[in-house]
């Protein structure tokens, strides 16, 4: 861009100035040599108002201003360029700013009024679709798809406050149980119920603002405090601390204890949802550990023994379920070969590849046979003088 | 002798001229105004009184700052929309003069320097200053921000060892955030930034110091006042004014002035989330109250400050622990274990790095992580990526 600079002379400032207006008079086109120092790099901050700055160098000629021949002529072109670039790369309401500039320059140009209607249409579409895939992913537990929808949605529509609480939701553990009272129910028996102890009584009016003593009424929505092993006085093998250990188990990484203790209170209480959520999630880390080191078989064992409808385990168990069955195919080639050496009287070279066979398909119906065998022939041909 | 005389027709022609022409451009121009900044002399800085206390710090409402009502004449290289405003870059602008300008906040500089992607200002430069962020908390097709919480606990002039940081350490590490374009940020907006109510820019940290040692003042005071960095100390206040190299109330009272923030680490520095066993389960309730509220009562009381946000002792937490905090009406609170928070990370379970004294400065870039890479178009994300969100 061609810049003009428009001085006034330092002689003729103050009689400019004497008579109250400041102008602009193009002298020179040169654009000042210095640049301001960078802001992020202030050398001087006073704590807790990061804002303030090292006093800036006043402008030497108080009212030399600086403007463009054409002011803001080429803004719009800048613009719709970067417009159309986040439209490629589907970054719509960036794309739609970019066009509102363009359309703030030119607001008789037909083409970014157009972009900004259909731009805005497609953000609200691809919203609602995004957090509708998100609910589904949700109800079906499915809850790193589901959050990764949300967070599309709140891309497009930061205001969006349902997706905004499923975001945030979606993986935090409740630190309450809900309880809604029942005809008779008084906060002993709740205790009772819900953490095995009378005793804890007093908790319930602390956290649902009653008083000491005031009696609970029916259909009260009653918020308790979870506890953990470490608050629980009782010790033994109750629902809850199974239900404890396990989650801690889980936090810790720990995917065997944490199923052991989820399927331990399973027992207890068959359809216990937060024991059973530990036991899929268990499973379910345990078995991407097994993925992760390409142990496909244990892997498999381990998402089949998630429910079906649990995050995309479906999805994965085909998959898995797919690449073993071509496993096995390779797996009986080694196996043939293996009876090849095994003719040819190569009997640790047959061991290899029937162990080979063994790995890719470990219930190979005739590889683990054949190798004990084998080794039994070879011990006798040993003993043979 | 004639030449003497010309040159005075000439200069008194030059002169005529440029007025004729002067008043030209007046009559063309609009009044320039250059609010906020009559031209001043150059001088040396004066010394600054000492900020308001954090706390007390008007921020803009978030998301949207309110902007200045458009003038009655506005100068020619500023175009003031509804959602943004257009201006060229005058001499002696700045990020933070247009902030200030233009988004009532010199502190949201950043906003027009990461917009236009740009790291200074050149006058004759186009400008878009937007009056609304695009990106809150930090979110993109591409991912999300995190920021980094850092924990520090004791400093030393010479001495380090693994709680103990010395002064040459520390003082380098400030200059790192500053030298790599990191803010620090107060508490407060870190958890506007949770609640999705703001953009923060993009390599954002926050600096906490642990427990109310006496070098938190005579070492990482003096550094953290030369940068302009907030930081908050959670002090256990039976610590405090206790000798055995602790800090006291005076010398709190004179941090807060000067903009730290002072929030909980308990009553007595106890670990919430173990239960003495001779304890029963209401004993043992009963004294996490009292650390906490007993805590809170004495902060407020000497320092006439809120106190919503705690450390937990040795960073542990349990979901009751949790529920007692928000029965009690805190913000948040934080935990020790290593990493950085997006704003969709629990506000009672912040994850904060403890830097060693033995870092070096690489380590301690390690734990400045400000944004994960997760391509939310995506579709077939795989384990893997999920893996990630974690």
């Amino acid at each position: 861009m061609k810049l003009s600079v428009l001085r006034i002379p330092i002689s003729l400032a103050f009689f400019t100035f004497s008579i109250g207006c400041a102008a602009l008079l193009p002298i020179q086109k040169e654009a000042p040599e210095e640049a301001p120092k960078p802001e992020v790099d202030r050398k001087e901050f006073v704590i807790g108002k990061k804002p303030v700055q090292e006093p800036e160098k006043p402008v030497a000629e108080p009212f030399r201003i600086l403007i463009t021949k054409a002011p803001f002529q080429s803004l719009p072109n800048k613009y719709r360029l970067i417009a159309k670039e986040f439209e490629k790369r589907n970054d719509l309401r960036n794309a739609l700013f970019g066009w509102e500039i363009v359309n703030s320059f030119e607001p008789d140009n037909p083409e970014p009024i157009q972009r900004i209607r259909e731009l805005t249409k497609e953000i609200r579409i691809h919203a609602e679709n995004h957090f509708r895939q998100g609910l589904e992913h949700f109800q079906r537990k499915n809850f790193w798809a589901a959050r990764r929808e949300f967070l599309i949605v709140l891309t497009y529509k930061p205001d969006h406050e349902t997706a905004l609480i499923y975001v945030k939701r979606s993986f935090r553990e409740e630190d309450y149980y809900s309880y809604i009272t029942k005809e008779g129910d008084t906060p002993k028996s709740v205790a009772q119920q819900i953490y095995g102890d009378g005793n804890k009584d007093f908790l319930i009016p602390y956290f649902n603002d009653l008083k000491m003593g005031e009696p609970i009424k029916p259909e009260m929505r009653l918020k308790l405090p979870k506890i953990q092993i470490a608050l629980t006085a009782k010790q033994g093998t109750s629902l809850e601390e199974n239900v404890n250990r396990a989650k801690v188990s889980l936090r810790s990484r720990n995917y065997e204890k944490a199923v052991l203790f989820a399927e331990r209170a399973l027992e207890d209480v068959p359809n216990h949802w937060e024991a059973n959520d530990i036991k899929n999630a268990g499973y379910y880390e345990w078995g991407t550990q097994f993925l992760q080191k390409k142990e496909y078989w244990n892997s498999l064992r381990m998402f089949k023994k998630v429910d079906e409808n649990y995050k995309n385990v479906r999805d994965i168990v085909a998959q898995l379920e797919r690449r073993l069955q071509e496993q096995k195919a390779t797996a009986e080639d080694y196996y043939l070969k293996g009876v090849k050496h095994f003719i040819a009287q190569e009997l640790d070279e047959a061991i290899h590849e029937w162990e080979v066979t063994l790995y890719l398909d470990p219930q190979h119906p005739r590889a683990k046979k054949d190798i004990e065998k084998v080794r039994r022939l070879k011990e006798n041909l040993q003993k043979t003088p | 002798m004639y030449k003497g005389y010309y040159r005075k027709i000439s200069f008194s022609l030059l002169g005529f001229g440029l007025i004729v022409q002067f008043l030209i451009g007046c009559a063309g121009y609009p009044i320039p105004t250059r609010p906020g900044s009559p031209p001043v002399p150059p001088s040396t800085p004066s010394p600054r009184p000492l900020p308001p206390p954090v706390s007390s710090i008007p921020r803009p409402e978030a998301p949207s700052p309110p902007i200045s009502p458009p003038q009655p004449e506005t100068p020619s290289y500023v175009r003031i929309f509804p959602k943004f405003v257009a201006i060229i870059a005058q001499p002696g602008d700045t990020f933070s003069s247009l902030a200030e300008k233009y988004l009532n906040d010199p502190s949201r500089d950043w906003v027009i320097a990461e917009f236009n992607r740009i790291d200074r200002i050149n006058p004759g430069q186009e400008l878009i200053i937007p009056l609304k962020l695009p990106d809150r908390g930090g979110l993109t097709l591409q991912g999300y921000q995190t920021l980094p919480v850092i924990v520090y606990h004791k400093f030393s002039k010479n001495s380090t060892d693994t709680m103990t940081v010395s002064e040459n350490a520390f003082e380098e590490q400030m200059r790192f955030l500053k030298e790599n374009g990191y803010r620090v940020i107060t508490l407060d907006e870190f958890f506007d930034f949770l609640d999705f109510k703001i953009q923060l820019p993009r390599k954002s940290v926050v600096i906490t110091i642990d427990d109310g040692w006496r070098s938190a003042y005579e070492i990482a005071f003096p550094i953290l006042k030369k940068y302009g960095y907030p930081a908050t100390l959670f002090v256990y206040t039976d610590f405090i004014s206790s000798g055995r190299g602790a800090l006291d109330w005076t010398i709190l009272s004179e941090m807060v002035k000067a903009g730290i923030d002072i929030q909980s680490h308990t009553k007595t520095h106890r670990n919430l989330d173990r239960k003495n066993p001779q304890e029963s389960f209401q004993r043992n309730f009963e004294a996490i109250i009292k650390e906490i509220m007993e805590s809170t009562s004495t902060i407020k009381s000497h320092l006439k400050k809120e106190v919503k946000y705690l450390a937990y002792p040795y960073g542990d937490t349990n979901p009751f622990i949790i529920a007692l905090l928000q029965k009690l009406d805190y913000r948040g609170a934080f935990t020790v274990q290593r990493g950085t928070n997006p704003f969709f990370a629990h506000p009672y379970r912040i994850r904060r790095s403890m830097i060693y004294g033995n870092f070096d400065l690489h380590d301690f870039e390690k734990n400045l992580s400000f944004f994960t890479h997760y391509d939310l178009q995506e579709k077939d994300t795989g384990i893997a990526e999920e893996k990630e969100l974690q």
